[in-house]
């Protein structure tokens, strides 16, 4: 009998041993994790948590979220409500980009198929189409900030037939869609983001370029960053004040103060040990702390990640730590390994949007996020 | 071979057939007298009690979790009347405050004393081996012992049913060198109870 037992028992062991080799860690040891998680509020019951959320916006006391459809809620309410209006048009139901300034909030909005899309525009009482000549399918707001938070402009994506975006603003006085802005050369991508600093606008599409100029006329960047680009944003905030801040897919951020003409990079930032490095998108700033968001999600890398002195003139890519968020509460979050899709700040309230997982906000009195 | 030939050979396998369920239903003296190479298969199946974590400097905290559900397969060899040696495959689950559930899979190797008293029994036994634990994305293979005792009423020679109370010890031990976000203090020995009820066939 034994001489059959002790084979098998040391058969198995070899089969299971190499097991050992085959673990996944995840940010931090699966048992202190369980202990250091706690409860997240989840503040609405008609938001719901495995929504993908594709724009933020603010228009006087309300704030809208846009998934598939369009979400309003009043400040003091609990509840978001869905807006389905009329003016939009028969068989015009889904969402595809929101934004606003300080009268209006605009919505690209499609058919099911999204073989039709148009942009509307809403005064706070009256939705009427944007008016304007396009040559194809609007489908991208992106708001261009300057370095204290204000909107100074939007853009709009419009798909072309040869599968290139033509860029056009907005004008914020009519509502009405300008002309096809000048970029010298197409983009194969609606615009990812747009910043500006006084000066100049910058505006990113995705790939590795940097577009510079005017409102109206933006030409390419020649330096190299070595990665494809995620978010522009001109804040103020460290580690320079009032620099251009791009974030890479390589993990890191570069930042220029002379407009572009010279760039400092961080270090770059991988959430694995032997992984890539994180993807980083969107960057604005969190409790006075410069935080860029992936775009990736789960083992990769999802979540915020903060920007923070190397102690040797530079800066580095690191998860984020008390000064922006309060940690046990944000790695209890779907947020902590989530696609970060967008953000808005609000007198005291940071919303970040995520894809699948919902929208989650941070008070920053406490730090703590509330899953919507 | 011809059909009639082949309706003889089945009516005389019939008859057998009948002729053996006779034999089958005069009752027989049970008995629980083990032999070396009789063998034990247990299926076990109740709640999952998370007790709480140690730290390796001694402290300790709530588990965070839920009570959850296991459910257990044992296989043991009898080496003689008293004694066996096998194996436990468990798996459980719990979750945590938002819902997230851990899954453990300890594959243990076992030693069982049994105390008998026809037709009651009750093993107790220790085992030794690794557990599989799934949290996330994460999943890491740690070492694990388990204690565990039951009370069985024996129905007859081959079956018996009753409670079993085992005590779960996973380390979860880390060099800090695993992930950036990973440090020793992070080790943690993880403490579970498991209250359930068993069936055990024997043969």
């Amino acid at each position: 009998m034994n001489q059959r037992i002790f084979p098998s028992i040391l058969s198995v062991l070899v089969i299971l041993i190499p097991t050992f080799q085959g673990c996944t860690y995840g940010d931090a040891g699966i048992f202190y994790t369980i202990e250091k998680e706690v409860f997240i509020p989840d503040a609405s019951d008609s938001l719901k948590n495995d929504i993908s959320v594709n724009g933020l916006a603010r228009l006087g006391t309300n704030t809208y979220v846009g998934t598939r459809s369009l979400f309003r809620k009043a400040d003091g309410d609990s509840e978001w409500q869905i807006l389905r209006p009329a003016e939009w048009g028969s068989g015009y139901s889904h969402v595809l980009s929101i934004a606003a300034d300080s009268s209006r909030l605009y919505v690209v909005v499609s058919n099911g198929e999204a073989t039709q899309t148009k942009l509307m525009n809403f005064n706070g009482s009256v939705w009427a189409q944007s008016s304007g000549s396009v040559s194809g399918k609007p489908v991208r707001l992106t708001p261009v900030f300057n370095a204290t938070g204000a909107l100074v402009a939007l853009y709009l994506s419009v798909h072309k037939s040869d599968n290139t975006y033509a860029v056009h603003d907005i004008n914020l006085t009519s509502g009405a869609i300008n002309p096809a802005i000048s970029l010298d050369e197409p983009i194969a991508l609606p615009v990812q983001a747009a910043a500006y600093d006084g000066s100049n606008f910058y505006l990113t599409a995705g790939d590795a370029r940097l577009f510079k100029g005017t409102l109206t006329n933006l030409t390419k960047l020649s330096y190299s960053f070595g990665a494809d680009l995620g978010g522009v944003s001109t804040l103020s905030a460290f580690p320079v004040s009032g620099a251009v801040f791009v974030t890479l897919s390589n993990g890191r951020v570069a930042w220029s103060t002379d407009a572009g003409m010279s760039w400092s990079q961080s270090g770059p930032h991988s959430k694995q040990s032997g992984e890539n490095p994180v993807r980083l998108g969107h960057i604005f700033v969190l409790n006075g702390v410069v935080v860029a968001g992936s775009t990736q999600a789960g083992k990769q890398g999802g979540g915020l990640y903060e920007l923070v002195s190397d102690g040797s003139g530079g800066a580095r890519v690191q998860n984020l730590t008390a000064a922006t968020t309060d940690i046990n509460n944000y790695n209890s979050t779907a947020l902590s390994s989530a696609t970060v899709t967008g953000y808005l700040s609000v007198s005291g309230k940071t919303y970040v949007g995520t894809l699948g997982k919902g929208l989650f906000r941070q008070e920053s009195s406490n730090k703590s996020w509330t899953w919507e | 071979m011809k059909k009639p030939t082949l309706a003889v050979l089945f009516l005389i396998n019939f008859a057998r057939l009948f002729a053996q369920s006779e034999i089958e239903a005069v009752p027989i003296f049970a008995f629980d007298q083990r032999n070396l190479g009789d063998k034990a298969l247990g299926l076990s199946l109740g709640t999952d009690i998370p007790l709480f974590y140690q730290t390796l400097s001694g402290s300790t905290a709530p588990a965070n979790l839920s009570l959850g559900g296991f459910l257990a397969l044992d296989l043991d060899f009898y080496l003689n009347n008293n004694w066996l040696l096998g194996g436990r495959l468990r798996g459980s689950f719990n979750a945590t405050p938002n819902g997230n559930i851990v899954f453990l899979v300890p594959i243990l190797f076992k030693g069982t004393y049994e105390i008998k008293f026809w037709p009651f029994s009750v093993p107790l036994w220790m085992g030794a081996g690794i557990s599989f634990i799934s949290f996330k994305q994460a999943f890491e293979v740690n070492p694990a012992l388990q204690l565990g005792s039951g009370f069985y009423y024996h129905v007859s020679s081959q079956w018996g049913f009753g409670l079993n109370l085992n005590y779960l010890w996973i380390a979860q031990l880390y060099s800090g060198n695993e992930s950036p976000g990973i440090s020793s203090d992070q080790s943690r020995l993880a403490n579970f109870l498991d209250i359930g009820l068993s069936a055990v066939f024997h043969f």
